[in-house]
């Protein structure tokens, strides 16, 4: 702990030390750039992954990306699955998109992090708060949003990545971007072969054994390909096309000597679109077609587990201009998920109809969006979302944000499904959500952001017993998430010295306002499990000519493991770090890096006897030919 | 150094200080624990609570029979270590109690005063019950390659496997010299004993009962009793068309003769038998999973109309010196449970907090 805090304090110091200047090259805050987004999401707030993080962990996993204490990660380890939660909520109320399409199978109502990769093209988006009445989709907690990037009027560019790590992990990737006046391709590959055979105390075993993490080898494979065509004056077709598969041991836990379990994911997905602006007025198609399989076999337990989900989504949107200042969208989307599992007696579908239009007023210092949405599955008719929100500058470098919500979260195939246990009589949940915050600048050179929000859940859909070993959804419980999130931003530019610092502090207090369960009284206004109800992070960035250092820290405090907070898992502390070095020819640059993964070798747990990995190591390079 | 400067300098340092207070901790004041050598735990209930699958949460809490005091998770308090998920059974012998931990796929010997880990039994694949029939040899029933294990008592470890051919080996009693194993059933059905020659470790002959025997306990009169759980069905509620009743049978050990068959009505799911002198007590419900409190005699012949307790438990105990009654209360496996104590007459003495998902209350003695 002591020397985490001197090397914090040391960076700290290092930040403020630094003479700042003015003309700073720090790129802009980052905000959602999706249309839809920019034009009618006033009044919140977003994150976005930065550029040399995503260098840096090009190809990895969503959950291996350090990113926020926003996105707090429930991640249970190699060969584990990973969700994520956003202000107190669960992995089911965080939606993730890619290319304005929903991950999130609609059988387990989830996406699992661990199974999503990211390329150096990839843009990654943290969208906090409901945005619902925006998507087709329910996003109570938030989202990621994750788009290609498809630049024109680039010229071929091929990067190739290799890195060789800790514990047997090997990886390669290749990209290849281009883009004419009128066409822009990308596409990429990335395989991945670990043996995640790392050491670990055992403190669970007589005489606390130095273990190796056995039957824990992963192998990931993903393409990617996307491009973008213009067709004539106003009208773009886009396609992108993504194909994954990942065969994963699952490792025993720490409690366990022996594990049989094994799990086979295949994924293939394609969105195709067009889109047309013509003056005032401008019309975008979508179709997307996802098929993802999954196999789960344990021999010990007995269990062998096959599903598939598919899904087949449309979308047509008309946005209007009204003058220079008032925008209006208006959607309509189709999907059809079937979702195929052993335990749901056969085939189970979901129609689902969406109709949404959203307003927005644009205006030199004040900018606010409305917007709803009315939706149907399977023929009945779900509540009213919607959103307003806005964006006001009160002074120079201080602007105002207030946003209100209420979304609709319906249950998931497994809750309504599910045999034994599932409950098709469940209604949807309703959050309603408020929150207001600042974004300033301090001392004319740092960037800085404050939020105060608060959700309020009922008919939360709660698994609970109801006749012994069964177990059965009921809209059970009312949750409240209120927080504090803060962020600041502090570059320095010295000569030829570039220092970025970035802090953020996330206080979040969820809890059970009521709940109907048995003994209810010994988990009312109790923090909720696994959700820490304090996190920071601070990065630290130095470029200086051709190299580049990169430090990151992240304190993810105390999670509760029962309701009822008899069992806990302590906080931790994790950091990482990197050096990379820019060689440059005429058309080649070659760029060695080298990646340590909990850099001061912290013992933790995410998910309780679920080892995770010490200190490790990456060496890579990239080589990036007509990189100019 | 510029005012601007300090300011920011301030601001940060007030970030650190906000931060690091949430990492500082008050210390706990250190609680005496019970050594080998005074009477620790003996004499008080043992509480055995399952936890969570996967969550490691497992526990065994002792409850004071004198004072109702308890004391939780004595496992980890005298070896600093957990003990792991799911706490299916105990058994005490001589100095050593053997706890079966499912999921953790081991059996820990803790000494029974200070529950100091003795040894701890492995290459099991999904242990359920432990029972030692000599001061060198035990048995342990193992639904992972549905056998029972044999284990030397001398060194703690496996020496052979006997195939029980049939579904999850579950409860055993040993008598006249032969192993009784009950099979439940394990992730499907079965409705047999296996019977197995202690000297030879060969299995003699199976037996058919009723459907998915879940306990077995022998009796004062030598004679064996065996609990069926019968079958919920498909829909896994119970109380259903489907259902296939529990039962209750004595059988005569020695030539393995059906003595007395009690039928149970059809949505009637019993389990957790166990006995106090001549009194057998099981919970009876509809889920299979728990039920409430019966009591009967052993020469009773057909099962009492109403339960001595109407409230649900998870598991029960019976404490031999004076009958009194704890009944494991379970409301969610994410939650603590509670331990009920009513008199060998059925009234509610007191209610004690315990671990997560309390299944048994076995006597430490």
């Amino acid at each position: 702990m002591k020397k985490q805090l001197g090397l914090f304090f040391i960076c700290v110091l290092l930040s403020a030390a630094v003479k700042a200047q003015q003309d700073t090259v720090w790129l802009k805050t980052a905000e959602i750039t999706a249309g839809r987004m920019k034009l009618f999401a006033a009044g919140v707030r977003a994150e976005s992954s930065d550029s040399l993080v995503q260098q840096l962990f090009a190809g990895e996993s969503l959950s291996m990306i350090p990113f926020s204490p926003s996105l707090v990660v429930k991640d249970y380890g190699a060969g584990g699955i990973a969700t994520a939660s956003i202000r107190g909520m669960e992995a089911r109320h965080t939606a993730v998109f890619w290319q304005g399409v929903p991950l999130r199978t609609a059988s387990l109502g989830l996406t699992d992090l661990s199974l999503i990769t990211a390329g150096p093209e990839t843009e990654i988006s943290l969208y906090k708060g409901s945005v619902t009445s925006l998507f087709h989709t329910s996003t109570s907690g938030g989202a990621l949003i994750l788009k290609e990037r498809l630049p024109f009027n680039t010229a071929l560019r091929a990067k190739v990545r290799a890195a060789d790590a800790s514990f047997g992990r090997r990886q390669v990737g290749v990209e290849l971007v281009t883009g004419s006046d009128k066409l822009a391709v990308s596409t990429g590959a990335d395989y991945l072969n670990s043996k995640n055979d790392f050491p670990y105390i055992n403190n669970t075993k007589a005489g606390n054994p130095k273990e190796r993490l056995a039957h824990a080898q992963e192998n990931r494979f993903s393409a990617k390909a996307a491009a973008r065509w213009q067709v004539n004056g106003g009208s773009e077709l886009h396609f992108a096309a993504w194909y994954q598969f990942t065969n994963r041991n699952i490792p025993p836990m720490m409690i366990q000597n022996i594990s049989r379990s094994s799990q086979k994911d295949s994924s293939f997905r394609v969105v195709i679109g067009w889109r047309k602006s013509a003056g005032w007025w401008s019309w975008q198609i979508t179709s997307a077609w996802m098929d993802e399989h999954q196999r789960f076999d344990d021999s010990l337990s007995g269990i062998y587990s096959k599903n598939n989900n598919k899904m087949l989504f449309n979308e047509g949107a008309v946005i209007i201009s009204l003058g220079r200042q008032i925008s209006s969208r208006i959607s309509v989307v189709y999907s059809h998920n079937e979702f195929n599992f052993r335990e749901y007696n056969g085939r189970k579908y979901f129609d689902e109809w969406s109709l949404s239009n959203a307003w927005s007023l644009d205006r030199e210092k004040f900018r606010s969006s409305i917007s709803s949405r009315i939706m149907s599955r399977n023929g009945s008719f779900i509540p009213v979302s919607f959103s307003a929100g806005t964006n006001t500058i009160l002074m120079k470098d201080f602007t105002l944000r207030a946003s209100i919500s209420k979304s609709v979260q319906l249950p998931t195939g497994n809750d309504l499904f599910w045999h034994p246990g599932g409950n098709p009589g469940l209604k949807a949940e309703h959050a309603f959500s408020a929150e207001t915050g600042f974004d300033f600048n301090v001392l004319a050179f740092a960037e800085a952001a404050i939020t105060a929000y608060q959700i309020s859940v009922d008919n939360w859909i709660q698994w609970i017993p109801v006749s012994g070993g069964l177990y059965a959804p009921e809209n059970i419980r009312k949750v409240n998430s209120r927080g504090i999130e803060s962020i600041i931003k502090i570059p320095v530019q010295w000569k030829e010295f570039l220092f970025k610092t970035e802090f953020k502090y996330n206080f979040t207090k969820v809890v059970n306002r009521s709940s109907g369960q048995l003994l209810a009284n010994d988990i009312l206004h109790k923090q909720l499990i696994y959700i820490p109800e304090s996190s920071y992070s601070v990065a630290v960035n130095l470029i200086y000519r051709d190299l580049t250092l990169w430090f990151y820290y992240i304190y993810t405090g105390l999670r509760f493991t029962t309701a009822d907070h008899s069992y806990y898992l302590p906080a931790n502390h994790l950091a990482y770090g990197a050096v990379s070095f820019n060689i440059s020819g005429k058309n080649i640059s070659v760029q060695p890096y080298l990646r340590v993964g909990n850099l001061f070798d912290f013992t933790y747990q995410i998910i309780p006897y679920h080892p995770m990995a010490g200190r490790s190591l990456l060496a890579g390079v990239k080589i990036n030919f007509n990189h100019k | 150094m510029n005012k601007k400067m300090k300011t920011s300098i301030q601001l940060i340092a007030l970030l650190l200080i906000a931060s690091t207070m949430t990492s500082c901790k008050k210390d706990e004041p250190e609680e005496e624990l019970p050594t080998e050598y005074d009477n620790g735990y003996i004499g008080q209930m043992m509480i055995l609570n399952e936890g969570a699958f996967g969550n490691g949460n497992g526990s065994v809490d002792f409850i004071n029979p004198s004072t109702g005091e308890r004391t939780a998770d004595v496992f980890n308090k005298a070896n600093n270590q957990p003990l792991g998920d799911v706490v299916q059974s105990a058994f005490r012998y001589g100095n050593q109690i053997f706890i079966v931990v499912n999921n953790s796929q081991k059996i820990e010997v803790v000494h029974p005063a200070s529950f100091k880990r003795i040894a701890t039994i492995t290459g099991v694949q999904s242990p359920r019950y432990i029972l030692p029939v000599s001061s060198s040899k035990a048995y342990i029933s193992d639904w992972g390659d549905n056998s029972v294990k044999i284990v030397s008592l001398g060194s703690y470890s496996i020496t052979g496997s006997i195939p029980v051919n049939q579904n999850g080996p579950e409860q055993m009693a040993a008598t006249a010299g032969k192993l009784f194993v009950v099979n439940g059933g394990g992730f499907s059905d079965d409705s047999t004993v296996t019977v197995i020659d202690i000297q030879t470790d060969q299995v003699i002959t199976t037996l058919t009962v009723g459907v998915n025997p879940n306990s077995i306990v022998k009796d004062e009169n030598g004679k064996l009793w065996i609990l069926c759980g019968g079958d919920v069905g498909l829909d896994w509620t119970g109380g259903t068309a489907d259902d296939i009743a529990g039962s209750l049978y004595r059988i005569n050990p020695d030539d393995y003769s059906y003595e007395l068959i009690i039928s149970l009505a059809q949505d009637e799911h019993p389990l957790k038998l166990t006995i106090k002198g001549s009194k057998l007590y099981f919970l009876k419900g509809i889920s299979g999973f728990e039920g409430e409190p019966m009591v009967m005699n052993i020469t009773d012949t057909a099962l009492p109309s109403v339960p001595l307790i109407s409230k649900t438990m998870y598991g029960l105990g019976v404490n031999p010196d004076n009958g009194d009654i704890y009944g494991c209360y379970s409301p969610f496996f994410g939650q603590s449970g509670y331990i009920f104590r009513y008199s060998h007459t059925g009234g509610l003495m007191d209610s004690v907090k315990a671990g997560i998902a309390p299944s048994a209350a076995i006597m430490n003695k």
